[in-house]
């Protein structure tokens, strides 16, 4: 309960900062109309489409996650905010988990909107189960590479200085994300890695992965779109978050003691 | 509540010695924390709020011993921490800041947590402003809101650190009073280098220096130190040397200090004593 309470004031406080409505509701309605225009949608009228969306909403507003949060934990102590949390009884992981919960569940809220509404209209259509799917699409594709795009930011604010960090987020998280032929380096889509739901995609629903051409064979790449993959590929994405989460606390906290 | 703190050393990487060896046994109600800047203040009250640990020593709770992550449960659940320079979230209102350290510090329900929080904003004063963004509040309404936050859940333990500085003498005055006020039913640990406050407030106080105590007993104790050794001089250009010159006044015939020292010039007076002057007295006979 203490963490749900804790999540609602820190939702409370995301909701309120303006200037990050300014970055992700274009973000998002950008990423969506790319859905709905490009040549490499499914255009089947169900999840697959949705799952598209998913991932291309995922793609660009990651990158406002990674701009966004780089004082994700300097923000508290440099107003001694830290420090009269810690002097309560409840746990860093704990206050950690309220922070990231209570952020990430307003910030989706774009997300969840276009999704949820795509899910409406394939309802409309005729496809009964869409809202549902568009749910669980916004849970195991956009919630997961929301939350590394986040720690991420995180960690490396934890780590640099805020405006290097905020450049360094964003390249990081481009160059971890977009697999293209102009720039012959490696990155993660395509693999059981892969931030943006790739494996996820394939092995739950079915859809086609965004980069299929550049994807790595052997164990990590993608030809294995099976269940057990993309089970594999949300466990890593757990770990990746809280190894973050943790390495860019402790980091926070170390820099404030010493 | 009894605190004490038992040969408590603090090493940190850029500063090691921080605190050396302080051992205290802390009585309740109001007790006055002094000490220059770096004396070790603040981290003495982080390690006795387990905030941080000690390198070596330890800090016995009621005789808990706060090295035990139980024991610093049980004490954080009686505890009230007020920070240096406090800015609490701006953009929530001071009803949902104080509702949500509610929260942390598990006083339930909601309903419980939001009568606190009006009866703590009616106490210092800011029942006028529950409505209003934190953002906009002035220095003195954040420090206000900030002893309310440390209030809440009616802790057993108050530490504050420097509550008053940077305020108007109006806001001191008033701060001074509501700390008073409630140091009547608990351990208040006032940290502060403004005497005046400790004079005003704190019947029993402690003095750290450069990471030691260098004093621990009743103000009046500390007062004492320089009882018989407090003089003001006749007017005069220059201040006597081998002396600690207190303050200064001017008048058209020259300066008249105010001294302490164990040898006065022939034409000084002496003086009753201030907290000042035992401070001031003390630091001389750590030094000489």
């Amino acid at each position: 309960m203490t963490l749900i309470n804790a999540a609602g004031a820190h939702a409370r406080i995301t909701r309120r900062r303006v200037w990050l409505w300014f970055a992700i509701v274009p973000l998002t309605a950008f990423g969506a109309l790319l859905a709905f225009v490009s040549p490499g949608a499914p255009r089947t009228g169900d999840t697959p489409d949705l799952v598209f969306t998913g991932q291309i909403i995922a793609l660009f507003c990651g990158a406002a996650y990674a701009a966004a949060f780089t004082d994700f934990f300097a923000s508290t102590s440099r107003r001694s905010m830290d420090e009269i949390e810690a002097s309560t009884p409840v746990a860093p992981p704990v206050r950690h988990a309220a922070l990231v919960l209570g952020t990430l569940g307003v910030v989706l809220v774009p997300s969840a909107v276009v999704l949820v509404g795509a899910g409406i209209w394939q309802t409309a259509a005729g496809h009964g189960a869409a809202v549902p799917a568009a749910i669980a699409v916004l849970g195991t594709i956009v919630l997961p590479s929301a939350l590394i795009a986040t720690c991420l930011s995180a960690f490396l604010g934890a780590l640099l200085p805020h405006g290097v960090a905020r450049v360094a987020a964003v390249l990081l998280w481009f160059g971890a994300v977009f697999s293209t032929p102009l720039i012959p380096l490696p990155t993660l889509n395509g693999t059981v890695l892969n931030l943006v739901g790739d494996t996820v995609a394939a092995g739950l629903y079915g859809a086609q992965p965004l980069y299929p051409r550049y994807a790595p064979t052997g164990p990590l790449g993608l030809d294995a779109a099976t269940p057990r993959a993309a089970a594999l590929s949300l466990a890593w994405q757990a770990v990746l978050i809280a190894l973050l989460l943790t390495a860019g606390s402790s980091l926070a906290r170390a820099r404030n003691r010493s | 509540m009894f605190i004490s703190i038992d040969h408590v050393t603090k090493d940190f990487r850029r500063k090691p010695g921080a605190l050396d060896e302080v051992t205290l046994d802390l009585p309740a109600g109001m007790i006055g924390l002094l000490g220059s800047n770096g004396a070790g203040k603040t981290t003495l009250m982080r390690i006795v709020c387990g905030i941080i640990e000690p390198t070596r020593g330890r800090v016995l709770v009621d005789g808990h011993d706060l090295s035990d992550r139980r024991a610093r449960r049980t004490l954080k659940k009686t505890l009230g921490y007020l920070p240096q320079d406090v800015e609490p979230y701006p953009n929530l209102t001071p009803v949902e800041f104080l509702d949500y350290i509610g929260v942390l510090k598990g006083v339930t329900p909601r309903a419980e947590r939001r009568r606190q929080a009006h009866e703590l904003l009616d106490q210092v004063g800011l029942a006028d402003a529950s409505r209003r963004r934190i953002g906009g509040f002035s220095g003195g309404m954040r420090r206000r809101l900030g002893i309310a936050q440390a209030m809440v859940g009616g802790p057993r333990l108050l530490v504050v650190d420097e509550p008053t500085a940077g305020l108007d003498p109006e806001e001191r005055i008033r701060f001074r009073t509501l700390l008073a006020r409630l140091g009547g039913e608990r351990t208040v640990i006032l940290s502060t280098h403004i005497l005046d406050d400790v004079a005003q407030t704190c019947p029993y106080v402690f003095v750290l220096r450069d990471g030691h105590k260098t004093f621990a007993g009743p103000t009046t104790g500390l007062v004492d130190e320089a009882r018989g050794r407090t003089w003001l001089t006749a007017p005069q250009a220059a201040p006597p040397v081998d002396a600690i010159v207190v303050n200064a006044t001017s008048t058209t015939r020259g300066t008249r200090y105010r001294i302490v020292t164990r040898t006065p010039p022939a034409d000084a007076e002496p003086v009753d004593p201030s907290l000042e002057d035992g401070y001031m007295a003390l630091a001389t006979k750590e030094t000489s």
